[in-house]
C-alpha cells in the first residue's frame, strides 16, 4: 500500500485536485481525492506535497525499443526498419524489441511510461508495431500489452526514396506505392471473406486479416496534404480501422479531416524541412496544426515519432499551446487520447480508481520547459526517482 | 530616431530591468536602460507589454545553406572551402529563424573533415545575395574530432584518433614551413589549402573545434595549443566528466545541441543537466542547436536546461552575449549597450519559456518582423 500527497493531482480526465492524494495498492490505483481522503495506516507514504502528480506519458507513435540508440552508424541499428521488401505485414516489433536499449531509461525518467513501438517509415507496409509498458525488464515480453498491434503502413516519399531512389526498383511513385498497398489489401480481404478457409497458408495475408475485418486499427503514417486524404479515402473504400500518424501538412486539409472525422496523430513540434533534405519532396510545418486539429476534432494524440527525444514530449506540446492548442487537449494528447488510441483507455492515460498506478511526479507544470520530471511509477513501482 | 518603451529589458548582465527605453539611431543603439528619457520627436515603438532582449545569437549552426552543400565527404583536410560560396538568402530556414528573434549566427561547414574550411558570420537579414548577410573579416575556420572523421574516411588515413591527430598536426606543420618560406620569398607556387592556415597561425582566424568525447576535448586543446592557435570547442557533450579541466583551462565552449536524439556513440548521455553542470564548474560557454530550421527551439531547450540546473541568467547569456564572444562579435552585437548594432528581439513573455512566442526582430535598426 502506497500513498502519495500530491500538491496537485491532475487526472485529466477529471479536474485537478489541489492537495490531493492518492492510493495505490497491488500496482493499481485504489483511491484518489483531496486533502481529507484517508491514508490507511501503514501505508508507505511519498511526499510530494510540493509537485504535480500527473498520469504517466504516453507517447502513440515512438519508434523505442525497436530503434537502437545511440545509432550505430556501421551496424544500422534500426531495427523497426527492413527495407528488403516494401510489403511485410508479416514483420512483428515484438521481434525487435530490445529491453536494455539505452533510450528506455532517458524516456522513463521523463514521465513516459507507455509507448507504442512503431515500425518503419520506410517501406509501404512496415509490419505490425506494439504497445509496451516502459517497466525495466529482462526480456521483451514483459513489456509488450498484449492485443495493442497496429499496422504501420507509409504512404509518400519513404518509400519511393528508399526504394525507387536507393535501390532502383518499384515503387518509383506515388502511383505505384497505391498499387502494391490497394492489391495486398484487397487479395487479404478477398481471403478474409472467402467462404471456404484457405487450403494453403499464406504468412503475409494472414496477418493481414484482422486489418481488412475493422478489428484491428491501421495507422497510415504520411506527411503530404495529398497523402494525408489518399490514406483516408483508401481506409474508407476498403472499410478499415485507422488513424493518421505524422501529419505535418495536416492544416492544409483540415476541413476534408473534419468532414471525414479522421483521427490524427501529429508531431508536438513539426520536425520540419530539415528531414526532408534526403526525401524527394519538401513539406510544409505549421506550429499551429495542432490547434487546428484541436478544434476540428480531429486531434487524438502527439508525438514526438522519436526514440530518446521522446523525453522532450510534454514541453514539445507546451510549445503547441503558444500556437493555438488548449492546455487541457495538449495533455490529453499525451495521455488519455494515445491510451484511446491504443484500446488502453481502460488501464492507463488518466489516474482514475481501478487503471494502474503508472505516475509521473513533477517540480510543476509538466507543459512548461521550466517544470522538469522528479519520478516515475509504473504498476505502482518507483522506476525512477532524482 | 527611434524609442523602444520596453516592459522588461535584459540588459548586459541578463537582468532583467523594468520599464527600461531602448533609443535606436542610424541603425545602432542610442541609449538603453530605466533612466533613458525619451526624446521630443522620436517616434515610440511600444513594446510596454513585452520583453526586449538583444537579438539572440547562434554561435554554431548550418542554417542557410542546402545541407547538401556544407558537409563536403570526399578529403578530411578541405582549408580552402568557405561557407560563404554555400549561403543561399532565400532559405526558408533564415526567415523562420529570424522570426524566432536570432538576428546573427555563423554558418559552418560540416563535421566530416578534420579540417572542414572557413564558416562565415551571418546577420539574418532579408537579402538577395550573400554580402548583404555577411559579416566581414569573420571567417573562422571549422575543424573536427572523433567519430565524424573516423567513419566518413574509414580505409584512408584516418581510420583511428591517432591518424586524425597526426594528420591535423601533419598538416599544420606544412602550413608553418609554407608561411616562413613564403615569408622569405621563396616561395615557388601558390598552394590555397596553405594560404588558408596562414591567418589561423597567426593567430587572426579562430578554430571552431567539433568534438563531443571528453578524450576529444583534451587531444582538440593539446594540438591546437602544440600551435598557438585560438579556438572554442564546439559541442562538448561529454564535457561534464572534465567540467573542472576545462574550467582550468579557461576554455571558451560553445555547448550542444542538448535537444537531440544521441546520433552516434560518442553523443551517448547527451543531456539538459550538462550546461548546469558546466556553469557550475566555472566554464564559460555558449549554447547551441547545431542545427538549421532546429535553430528557433533554441530558446526552448535552453530553458529546459534551466529547470535541470542552469541558471537562467547563463542560459540568455549563452544566446546572446556569449555566442557573440564566441564568434568575435562581442564589439557588435549580443547586448543593449549604446555603440552596438541594434538587433533586437521582442518576446510576449520570458524568452526562454516554452509557451512564449517572438513578436518582432530588428536587425541594424529595421523591423525585419513586427506582430505587435
Amino acid at each position: 500500500m502506497l500513498a502519495i500527497k500530491c500538491g496537485r493531482l491532475v487526472p485529466v480526465t477529471a479536474p485537478a485536485i489541489d492537495n490531493g492524494v492518492m492510493i495505490i495498492e497491488d500496482g493499481k490505483i485504489k483511491a484518489l481525492g483531496g486533502a481529507d481522503t484517508p491514508i490507511p495506516t501503514g501505508a508507505e507514504i511519498i511526499d510530494a506535497s510540493d509537485r504535480w502528480v500527473y498520469p504517466g506519458l504516453i507517447d502513440a507513435a515512438s519508434h523505442l525499443g525497436v530503434n537502437t540508440e545511440p545509432y550505430d552508424f556501421e551496424s544500422g541499428g534500426r531495427d523497426g526498419m527492413d527495407i528488403s521488401e516494401p510489403l511485410n505485414p508479416h514483420f512483428r516489433a515484438a521481434d525487435a524489441i530490445n529491453p536494455f536499449d539505452e533510450a528506455l531509461e532517458r524516456v522513463r525518467r521523463a514521465g513516459v511510461t507507455t509507448a507504442f513501438a512503431a515500425l518503419g517509415p520506410g517501406c509501404v507496409i512496415d509490419g505490425v508495431g506494439t504497445a509496451i509498458k516502459l517497466r525495466p525488464a529482462e526480456a521483451a515480453c514483459e513489456m509488450i500489452l498484449p492485443d495493442t498491434e497496429q499496422l504501420c503502413v507509409t504512404l509518400g516519399d519513404e518509400a519511393i526514396m528508399y526504394f525507387g531512389g536507393m535501390q532502383k526498383r518499384p515503387p518509383r511513385t506515388r502511383m505505384a506505392v497505391m498499387e502494391l498497398l490497394r492489391d495486398v489489401l484487397l487479395r487479404a480481404k478477398e481471403r478474409a471473406e472467402a467462404e471456404e478457409p484457405p487450403k494453403t497458408p499464406d504468412r503475409k495475408l494472414d496477418a493481414l486479416l484482422p486489418y481488412v475485418r475493422g478489428e484491428r486499427l491501421v495507422r497510415f503514417e504520411c506527411l503530404r496534404a495529398d497523402d494525408i486524404t489518399t490514406a483516408v479515402t483508401l481506409a474508407e473504400e476498403l472499410g478499415l480501422k485507422y488513424a493518421i500518424v505524422g501529419a505535418t501538412e495536416a492544416h492544409k486539409v483540415a476541413g476534408f479531416l473534419r468532414e471525414h472525422k479522421a483521427p490524427v496523430v501529429i508531431e508536438a513540434v513539426p520536425a520540419g524541412p530539415m528531414r526532408c533534405m534526403t526525401m524527394l519532396e519538401a513539406y510544409d510545418a505549421d506550429f499551429a496544426t495542432a490547434g487546428i486539429l484541436e478544434k476540428g476534432g480531429n486531434l487524438c494524440a502527439l508525438t514526438m515519432n522519436e526514440v530518446t527525444l521522446t523525453d522532450v514530449l510534454a514541453i514539445s506540446a507546451g510549445f503547441a499551446t503558444a500556437y493555438g492548442l488548449s492546455p487541457q487537449a495538449a495533455l490529453e494528447a499525451l495521455t488519455i487520447g494515445p491510451a484511446r488510441l491504443l484500446g488502453l483507455e481502460n488501464r492507463v492515460g488518466s489516474l482514475e480508481a481501478g487503471k494502474d498506478a503508472d505516475v509521473a511526479v513533477f517540480t510543476g507544470d509538466a507543459l512548461l520547459n521550466t517544470s522538469r520530471c522528479v519520478m516515475t511509477l509504473i504498476d505502482g513501482k518507483t522506476v525512477w526517482t532524482e | 530616431m527611434v524609442a523602444i518603451k520596453c516592459g522588461k529589458m535584459v540588459d548586459r548582465d541578463m537582468r532583467v530591468i523594468e520599464n527600461a527605453v531602448v533609443l535606436v539611431e542610424n541603425g545602432k543603439i542610442a541609449a538603453a536602460g530605466a533612466g533613458v528619457e525619451i526624446p521630443a520627436g522620436a517616434e515610440v515603438v511600444d513594446a510596454s507589454g513585452l520583453w526586449v532582449t538583444p537579438g539572440l545569437i547562434e554561435a554554431h549552426a548550418h542554417g542557410a545553406s542546402e545541407m547538401q552543400d556544407i558537409n563536403e565527404m570526399s578529403n578530411p583536410i578541405t582549408p580552402d572551402l568557405r561557407a560563404f560560396d554555400a549561403v543561399y538568402p532565400f532559405s526558408e530556414d533564415i526567415k523562420a529563424i529570424r522570426e524566432a528573434g536570432f538576428t546573427s549566427m555563423v554558418l559552418l561547414p560540416g563535421s566530416a573533415n578534420l579540417i572542414g574550411g572557413s564558416g562565415v558570420v551571418l546577420k539574418n537579414k532579408p537579402a538577395k545575395t550573400v554580402y548583404e548577410m555577411a559579416v566581414y573579416g569573420r571567417e573562422p575556420l571549422k575543424m573536427a574530432l572523433g567519430e565524424n572523421p573516423r567513419r566518413c574516411y574509414t580505409g584512408k588515413f584516418t581510420g583511428t584518433r591517432m591518424a586524425n591527430a597526426a594528420l591535423v598536426r601533419r598538416t599544420f606543420t606544412r602550413a608553418q614551413d609554407y608561411m616562413r618560406q613564403k615569408e622569405a620569398g621563396k616561395l615557388e607556387k601558390t598552394e590555397l589549402e596553405m594560404e588558408a592556415l596562414i591567418p589561423v597561425l597567426k593567430g587572426e582566424k579562430r578554430v571552431h573545434m567539433h568534438s563531443h568525447k571528453a578524450d576529444d576535448l583534451v587531444t582538440a586543446v593539446r594540438l591546437l595549443r602544440e600551435f598557438g592557435l585560438d579556438f572554442t570547442l564546439d559541442h562538448v557533450t561529454q564535457g561534464e566528466l572534465i567540467a573542472d579541466w576545462l574550467a582550468e583551462n579557461k576554455i571558451l565552449c560553445v555547448v550542444g545541441p542538448i535537444r537531440i536524439q544521441p546520433l552516434k556513440r560518442e553523443m551517448e548521455g547527451v543531456h539538459p543537466s550538462l550546461p548546469g553542470v558546466l556553469e557550475k564548474a566555472g566554464v564559460e560557454f555558449a549554447l547551441t542547436s547545431d542545427d538549421n530550421y532546429g535553430i528557433q527551439f533554441l530558446p526552448m531547450t535552453v530553458g529546459h536546461c534551466v529547470a535541470h540546473g542552469l541558471s537562467w541568467e547563463a542560459g540568455m547569456r549563452g544566446i546572446t552575449l556569449t555566442a557573440a564572444k564566441a564568434l568575435q562579435i562581442e564589439d557588435r552585437v549580443g547586448s543593449l549597450e549604446p555603440g552596438k548594432d541594434a538587433d533586437i528581439a521582442f518576446f510576449s513573455g520570458d524568452p526562454l519559456l516554452n509557451t512564449t512566442r517572438c513578436v518582432g526582430t530588428m536587425i541594424d535598426g529595421g523591423f525585419c518582423s513586427r506582430s505587435f
